[in-house]
């Protein structure tokens, strides 16, 4: 009856852990409505990882920058395809502990991407790297305003995946 | 633009208060338009205020980043190793802020603080922090004896981290300050744009209330003057009617005169029957003027009514050798319904002017039907059928003065003007002409040159008469006939061509040259004897023994008696009326 008990305890805290762990250096931790782990409820996603993810790129000037670069990287809709994430809100955390809420529409309709390469090259904390929020403020004027700015947040570690409160 | 400008300039009481109405209006669609530029330059001012924000904000992020910073060193300790770059990353952390600070819209504003006192503390600032980075590398390495160092470094750099981060406040707050004054007295200029724009508001109100005020009484005098001027219209046609009344029986009693053919007793008659007429022309457009002129519509002979009025005449183109020649287009029904008293007063004014501006030559009366579709009921003649003829009257004179021209062609063919034309002098015949014709619901137009004289059209409606709708009946040769007309008046010939050409005669005019004489002629008209040479003559003598039957203008009796083809030609009269040609010709051309 113990020994019955303790296999149904192991089973009840390790959940299943569908995504392979990371090889190198943790650049990005997912937590909340993911059902791909790799450590615990989280998934953690080295650089090789992000990189396999499809790659898009925006040209565009920021306020922070003198001129506009181009960045590259991937989708929040395949990261969450990635780690089986149901929510549609992001809440993003910087390694300066900054945070900030960003809705999926944000990439599905406004054409943001979490960038990891500047100009071809990847971002180093010091450059704002290794993941920064870029949206396409040349290409749409709506965008240049607080709001955006805001949500451009820089030096990514942790991503919690929500649903925000309207849709629960 | 002169001429420009005066158009424009108001010319009565009402129209001023109209323009300072539109005057206050462009007034405040300025103002309106000077708040609306005020908010858009607050709205670029809004822009600049995020900059001073965000440099705030960075600054407060690198003095907590440099807080961080040194925390995390001093809480290293040897069970921490290896650090794994970790120190490394606390490091750009920290880097990644002064940067932010250097570059962009935020560097831009931090540069141009306190007189350059920022940058100087920055570069103080990143210089110290690149010389503590080289002790990063040793500390990565596992080496912890320059930790105390590089922490007592980053103590002493706080007072310059502090003192950056508050000239950068100082410098934003003073701005925001500065921001709120002049937002403050932005809106008190808008307030008082405001107030204008409101002013200007409240008398464009004005302007459209005296405008209004205004017309209200223009329209009541206009009213009132209407009253008097109809008033004064009908008390000039009851005098007009009541010198019509006492003159009547004077000059009918001239008309009764017997008549003994002398030159005088003829002048007398006309001038009688010209006064009688001035004095009807004169009710006439009194009666018009008061709108008591009304149609009265007769069933009648078109033909047999042109005959007597061109006969009218008869004497007065007699005497100035103007030959006179009408033609009625077959096509038109001989009897129709129309006001006959007044298509008589329109043909014989019309008539009058063209003997009066054709000192010798021709003058043509030519009837057709019209090119012009009945659009409404002209006349009170409600279920009948409706037609439109044209008159067209056309001489060879030295046409119509430039001045009167003018007047013509500028007066309006709606009834309500047609009182300027008496008014410009045009002469009491054509303005009544005109009124009639307008009565009438007809139009009248005309074409007039000093080298080929002056041609009228008046199209005028009338019923078509349901019981005799017969045309015009007129002999038709059963054979084509040929005619030579000898006249030097190329008018003259074109009329008596269409005259001939509806009795199946063709008529050419004679040119000079040899090419008669073989020609098989069966009518010759002369109208101006010094084209007839002696080989003419004798042409004219062979045709005739041939049967060809010969006319000339009675007015050359004296010129022709004595010629050899006299004999047997036969005078022909003026005016000339298509009846009268046709008894003319059928006389000489009916076989049975």
């Amino acid at each position: 009856m113990r020994f019955l008990l303790l296999v149904i305890g192991i089973l009840y805290i390790t959940p299943v852990l569908a995504l392979s762990p990371p090889t190198g250096r943790v650049l990005l931790t997912l937590t909340g409505s993911i059902t791909e782990t790799n450590a615990g409820h989280t998934a953690k996603l080295d650089r090789k990882m992000l990189n396999a993810l499809p790659r898009y790129s925006i040209t565009t000037k920021n306020p922070w920058v003198h001129q506009a670069h181009k960045y590259s990287g991937f989708s929040a809709v395949d990261l969450l395809k990635l780690t089986g994430g149901k929510g549609d809100l992001l809440r993003i955390t910087a390694l300066n502990k900054y945070v900030i809420e960003i809705p999926i529409t944000d990439f599905t309709k406004r054409g943001a991407i979490f960038a990891m390469r500047k100009d071809s090259h990847p971002m180093s904390v010091r450059e704002l790297g290794p993941i920064l929020v870029m949206y396409p403020f040349d290409d749409d004027p709506k965008l240049k305003n607080e709001t955006y700015y805001w949500r451009s947040i820089w030096q990514i570690s942790t991503i919690e995946v929500l649903t925000s409160p309207s849709k629960e | 633009m002169v001429k420009w400008f005066r158009k424009w300039l108001p010319t009565s009481k009402l129209q001023h208060w109209y323009v300072y109405g539109l005057l206050s209006l462009i007034v405040t669609i300025t103002l309106l338009a000077s708040s609306i530029l005020l908010y858009s330059y607050n709205g670029n001012q809004a822009t600049k205020q995020r900059i001073y924000e965000d440099s705030l904000w960075n600054a407060l992020q690198f003095q907590l980043q440099s807080y961080r910073f040194l925390n995390y060193l001093v809480q290293i300790d040897k069970k921490d190793l290896p650090l794994n770059g970790a120190a490394y990353t606390q490091y750009d952390l920290l880097m990644s802020r002064v940067d932010l600070l250097r570059s962009g819209e935020v560097g831009y504003l931090i540069r141009g603080l306190t007189g350059g006192r920022t940058v100087r503390l920055l570069n103080i600032i990143t210089g110290e922090l690149e010389l503590i980075s080289l002790n990063l590398s040793k500390i990565e390495e596992g080496d912890l004896s320059y930790l105390q160092d590089m922490t007592t470094r980053l103590k002493q750099l706080d007072n310059q981290v502090n003192e950056f981060t508050i000239l950068v406040s100082k410098g934003t707050n003073l701005y925001i300050a500065r921001q709120r004054r002049a937002l403050g007295e932005n809106l008190e200029n808008v307030r008082i744009l405001m107030m204008c724009f409101l002013a200007s508001l409240f008398v464009l109100c004005c302007c459209i209330a005296k405008g209004f005020s205004v017309f209200k009484i223009n329209q009541r005098n206009n009213k009132q003057l209407l009253i008097d001027i109809q008033n004064i219209h009908e008390e000039k046609a009851k005098i007009l009617t009541l010198v019509a009344q006492e003159a009547r029986p004077q000059i009918q009693a001239l008309l009764g005169v017997p008549c003994d053919n002398t030159e005088s007793s003829n002048s007398i008659k006309e001038s009688a029957n010209e006064l009688l007429h001035t004095i009807n022309m004169f009710t006439d457009l009194a009666l018009i003027d008061i709108k008591k002129l009304s149609l009265d519509i007769t069933t009648e002979s078109l033909q047999k009514n042109l005959d007597d009025y061109v006969q009218i005449f008869s004497s007065k183109l007699q005497r100035k050798g103007v030959t006179l020649v009408s033609y009625i287009d077959p096509a038109l029904p001989d009897v129709i319904g129309l006001d006959f008293k007044r298509l008589k007063e329109i043909i014989l004014e019309l008539l009058l002017n063209a003997i009066k501006h054709t000192p010798e030559g021709s003058i043509s009366i030519n009837v057709r039907p019209s090119s012009l579709t009945p659009t409404q009921q002209p006349l009170n003649l409600e279920n009948r059928r409706i037609g439109i003829l044209q008159i067209a009257i056309k001489d060879t004179g030295f046409g119509l003065e430039h001045a009167i021209q003018d007047t013509l062609r500028a007066s309006p063919t709606t009834q309500d003007n047609q009182p300027l034309i008496l008014q410009n002098n045009i002469g009491l015949g054509l303005s009544l002409c005109y009124r009639l014709v307008h009565l009438m619901r007809g139009e009248i137009h005309f074409s007039s040159e000093a080298t080929s004289g002056t041609e009228f059209w008046v199209d005028i409606p009338y019923e078509v008469s349901q019981s005799s709708p017969e045309n015009i009946s007129l002999y038709s040769c059963p054979d084509p006939k040929r005619a030579l007309i000898f006249t030097t008046d190329n008018h003259l010939a074109n009329a008596l061509r269409l005259q001939l050409s509806s009795f199946n005669i063709e008529a050419n005019r004679y040119l000079e040259g040899p090419y008669y004489d073989d020609e098989d002629l069966d009518l010759v008209i002369i109208m101006d004897s010094n084209l007839i040479s002696p080989e003419i003559e004798s042409n004219i003598k062979q045709w005739q023994k041939n049967g060809t039957f010969v006319l000339y203008d009675h007015q050359l009796t004296k010129d022709v008696q004595n010629k050899a083809y006299a004999a047997k030609a036969q005078s022909l009269s003026f005016p000339l009326t298509q009846s009268r040609l046709n008894g003319l010709i059928m006389d000489a051309f009916k076989t049975d």
